[in-house]
């Protein structure tokens, strides 16, 4: 191989690493693209299975918006970044059965449209509307106050943290201030919301793999509140479709992307500033690099010693705790939706909704069978061959419950889970599929451990703790970031998980790098 | 909306928010700096049963006649081979004159045997296969080889498949269903598997005695020797058509999984019409990369013989190489030394994916796995195309 030399070089062509190399690729820079894997993607990937295609992940995308009315993933997707995508919005938030603290059966629907999810959970909770209402404005504030925190994250001060203008915030967010980062489940005590209503909004804690006693009210709230007034969405060629978007943009601006590469060092010189990368076809120069890698195996694996790590990082990679993995189950039917009498694309069957045993729960395998089930076909007619269906189940863990196992229960423990998982949804439900199965692949952390080399193999960074809030994190997302040259972007980052935060968050550091550059 | 009054929340809230970044920064200032040099139960565990290449030392070699050897092979670092699921096949990666060629092989020994430290792989020597006539001369007892890890589709699934199976294979297609019964009799899978397994003569039927032991340690295996060209007694004489699936079948569902060369398929895709069996019924083991495109429907005839030349774009370099018409590109790939990762070699697995830059390609509809956006976008699978024209592609990395 010659001599290659690029402005910047991005390792991981994940969500968060396509983002940056597209914003710096944009600024007109010669970017280098790398990924250890012979696909692009990261977790935004499908597999084939017969004449099935799988979404490996994407459920539902939060925070899109519309066209004209683009929320703030979506603007930097959509308008910065011209992604040619073909979104479908689905026109319902979930449906959620299970049993609330207070012993009552609850099967409901929660629309989508802000006015429409306040009524409908006035219908099943009496006395749920006013505080579904101030819920719904605390929670736009919250959105409004993100979006303006968003557009102003380039002064630092001295002590390393973002400068903000609290003047400017007490006088539009003044409830922002107040309620962002208090535990969710108790403003919605302090604003009146009925037990059985709190119950129900917590269903959504398998996306976030939080104890809503501790969460701070906004991560929850911007992503209720996007969800309600934006719609989810999904892609028409799934999350692989959605990658190569991103990918055929990255060509355009003039991109390279090597696959099948693995970054083994990124190079300092005697002086600590970054040089290049050394990838197993040789050395790239460069003096800016961003990896799309968890911190703790880019301080201590990636970053050659010439380039110092500051004492602050190895405490700060040390505090955190490795956040949420998932059990998926990609299921095809050979029968179509009408067939299955399916009508609804999201179902949590929680069991039981109460949040506390569910987190306790999900420390275990044998008590952990709260499942969420999508179901593409009643969103994407072309989801699959006409007269199939292809659904996803997933559970989340928030602890390593699987790494006891040995190679040869392996396989036992998979089909002993799903079994349970299967039971469920046909008792809740009454839809009938495991006469009907036609392709299934059933992945675990070990699955993900194998294709994204996640620490544990979890997909979503860093947990997002009572003492490690989003909003905590961002103020810091500088201060994160001390190494010249050398910035992490991804699920471990400041924004956390989901495909709207890692594309944001690769868009911040992008932004972050081309600052340096240009000194 | 106008503001909303918050009654319980005040001064000490907006408080506690400004100080919650120090708060975090306090509690990163109290944690230990040492490095960690943790490794994870999980990753490790993927890393064992996902292995990129397996090193090997042949340990023992069985000639079957025919040009059929078995051997049987032991982890060089005296590790486990990875644990897999009984059908599956591993990649032989073997430098012949300095180039890199790779070829799948189905695992003959059960899954459970990998516990013990070892794995059985079968190789038939094939007319014109250039790596099979390799190993069948030159592979022997104490030699270096290596492997992928395991890999492939075609393994029983409960959830999927019928407690009843019926495994329809030739001559040396019985491998994965030799590996599936084994693992009924280890129990580490549970259905009722009955084989019809074609050979020409009794001579040439392989694997008797591990059958044999198979059904002594269970009754969940049945074994049914059809002859195609000679009369004996115990086993069926003919081919195996959709009468003689249907005698052993009997009454209840089953599950169709077939393993052998194309032509058998070619028959047996008829006889499984006959049954109107459901997509999910039918299981094909991949039958490695098609031969001959031109004898396929939508082949433009003019295409056939010649010899186009292909640029291949490779993290920035560039190679300009021959690609013979008749042969997929994957194997343009391998002559010219620079192919990169691959498996299946029948387009379904997707490791050897490509972007089509410039050129005319044939993609036959029965090997095309591809995935929907990747048509959309130009991939092409290397192992399952045919070039048409002179042809710009872009590929992964070999390393």
């Amino acid at each position: 191989m010659g001599n290659k030399k690029f402005d910047c070089v991005v390792i991981g062509a994940g969500l968060a690493g396509m983002s940056a190399a597209i914003t710096v690729a944009k600024a007109g820079k010669s970017v280098l693209l790398l990924d250890q894997h012979n696909l692009p993607g990261g977790c935004a990937s499908s597999f084939v299975r017969g004449r099935i295609e799988f979404d490996a992940s994407l459920h539902e995308f939060c925070g899109l918006g519309k066209p004209g009315d683009w929320a703030l993933p979506g603007r930097i997707m959509m308008e910065d970044h011209q992604l040619d995508i073909d979104w479908l919005w689905i026109p319902e938030m979930y449906r959620c059965i299970g049993t609330t603290r207070s012993g009552k059966h609850f099967d409901v629907t929660l629309p989508t449209g802000v006015d429409n999810v306040i009524e409908k959970m006035e219908e099943i909770v009496p006395g749920s509307r006013e505080p579904m209402k101030v819920f719904m404005a605390l929670a736009k504030e919250c959105v409004d106050a993100n979006d303006y925190f968003s557009n102003n994250m380039s002064t630092v001060k001295k002590d390393g943290f973002l400068k903000t203008d609290s003047m400017y915030y007490m006088k539009n967010f003044p409830n922002f201030l107040k309620v962002a980062e208090r535990p969710f489940n108790e403003v919605m005590r302090n604003i009146g919301m009925p037990e059985d209503a709190i119950d129900i909004l917590d269903v959504y804690w398998t996306y976030i793999g939080a104890d809503y006693s501790k969460m701070s009210f906004v991560h929850q709230a911007w992503m209720f509140y996007m969800y309600a007034k934006c719609e989810p969405t999904i892609t028409r060629d799934n999350a692989h479709g959605l990658t190569m978007a991103c990918i055929d943009r990255f060509r355009k601006l003039g991109g390279e992307l090597w696959l099948n590469t693995k970054a083994l060092k990124v190079c300092g010189d005697k002086d600590g500033n970054v040089i290049g990368v050394l990838t197993d076809v040789g050395m790239v120069e460069t003096n800016y690099v961003i990896a799309n890698v968890n911190p703790e195996i880019a301080y201590n694996r990636l970053l050659d010693e010439n380039i110092k790590v500051p004492e602050r990082e190895y405490k700060r990679v040390n505090a955190e705790k490795h956040g949420i993995r998932f059990f998926n189950a990609y299921v095809a039917c050979n029968k179509s939706i009408e067939e299955l009498g399916i009508k609804d694309y999201t179902i949590f069957m929680p069991g039981s909704f109460d949040n506390a045993k569910n987190i306790e729960d999900s420390k275990s395998y044998e008590n952990n069978t709260h499942s969420v089930v999508v179901i593409y076909n009643v969103v994407n007619p072309d989801a699959s061959p006409k007269g199939t269906t292809v659904m996803t189940f997933t559970i989340c863990y928030t602890e390593d419950v699987w790494g006891d196992f040995t190679q040869r229960e392996y396989v036992h423990k998979k089909q002993e889970l799903f079994q349970k998982v299967m039971d469920n949804f046909e008792k809740d439900t009454g839809i009938i599929i495991h006469d009907c199965i036609e392709e299934i692949e059933l992945a675990t952390p070990w699955t993900f451990a194998h294709f994204l080399n996640t620490p544990e193999g979890t997909s979503y960074g860093y947990m997002v703790d009572n003492w490690d809030t989003m909003l905590s994190r961002l103020m810091a997302i500088r201060k994160d970031q001390p190494i010249k040259g050398f910035k992490t972007c991804g699920a471990a980052g400041a924004r956390a998980d989901g495909y709207n935060m890692t594309y944001t968050n690769g868009n911040d550091i992008a932004k972050i790098i081309l600052e340096e550059m240009e000194g | 909306m106008s503001k909303v009054k918050l009654k319980k929340y005040g001064l000490k809230d907006i408080i506690y928010f400004t100080n919650k970044p120090k708060e975090r920064e306090k509690r990163i200032q109290q944690t230990s700096s040492v490095k960690t040099t943790a490794t994870f139960k999980v990753n490790e565990k993927a890393a064992e049963r996902h292995p990129d290449e397996q090193r090997f030392v042949i340990d023992r070699v069985v000639d079957h006649g025919k040009g059929v050897k078995t051997y049987t092979l032991k982890k060089k670092d005296g590790t486990n081979p990875a644990f897999f699921r009984a059908g599956q096949y591993v990649v032989i990666r073997q430098e012949i004159d300095g180039k890199l060629i790779a070829r799948p092989v189905s695992i003959s020994s059960g899954p459970a045997d990998t516990l013990d430290g070892w794995m059985d792989v079968t190789v038939k020597e094939v007319a014109n296969g250039f790596l099979s006539k390799y190993i069948i001369e030159n592979w022997k007892e104490g030699d270096e080889v290596r492997t992928s890890g395991p890999q492939g589709l075609f393994y029983y699934e409960g959830f999927r498949d019928e407690k009843h199976v019926v495994a329809c294979s030739g001559g040396s297609g019985i491998t994965p269903i030799l590996s599936m019964a084994k693992a009924i009799a280890s129990g580490d899978e549970d259905f009722r598997l009955t084989v019809l397994y074609g050979s020409r003569t009794r001579d040439d039927i392989l694997f008797a005695e591990d059958f044999a032991a198979v059904m002594e340690a269970t009754d969940k295996v049945q074994l049914i020797n059809v002859l195609s060209e000679e009369e004996a007694d115990g086993c069926e004489k003919g081919f195996i058509t959709a009468d003689l699936i249907r005698k052993y079948a009997g009454e209840g569902p089953f599950s169709l999984f077939a393993s052998g060369p194309q032509a058998m398929y070619n028959f047996l895709d008829a006889e499984a019409d006959k049954l109107a069996l459901d997509f999910k019924h039918y299981r094909k083991e991949i039958f490695g990369s098609i031969k001959e495109p031109w004898t396929l429907p939508g082949y433009p005839a003019e295409a056939k013989d010649k010899v186009f030349t292909l640029t291949v774009k490779m993290c920035g370099d560039e190679y300009v190489i021959p690609c013979n018409a008749n042969e997929n590109m994957l194997v343009a790939l391998e002559r010219a030394g620079i192919a990169g990762p691959n498996r299946c070699r029948g387009g379904v697995c997707g490791w050897c994916r490509s972007l089509l830059i410039e050129g005319n390609v044939f993609i036959p509809e029965l090997t095309d796995g591809r995935r929907g956006a990747d048509k959309k976008y130009g991939y092409i699978h290397p192992c399952a195309t045919f070039a048409l024209s002179d042809a710009v592609i872009e590929v992964p990395n070999r390393k």
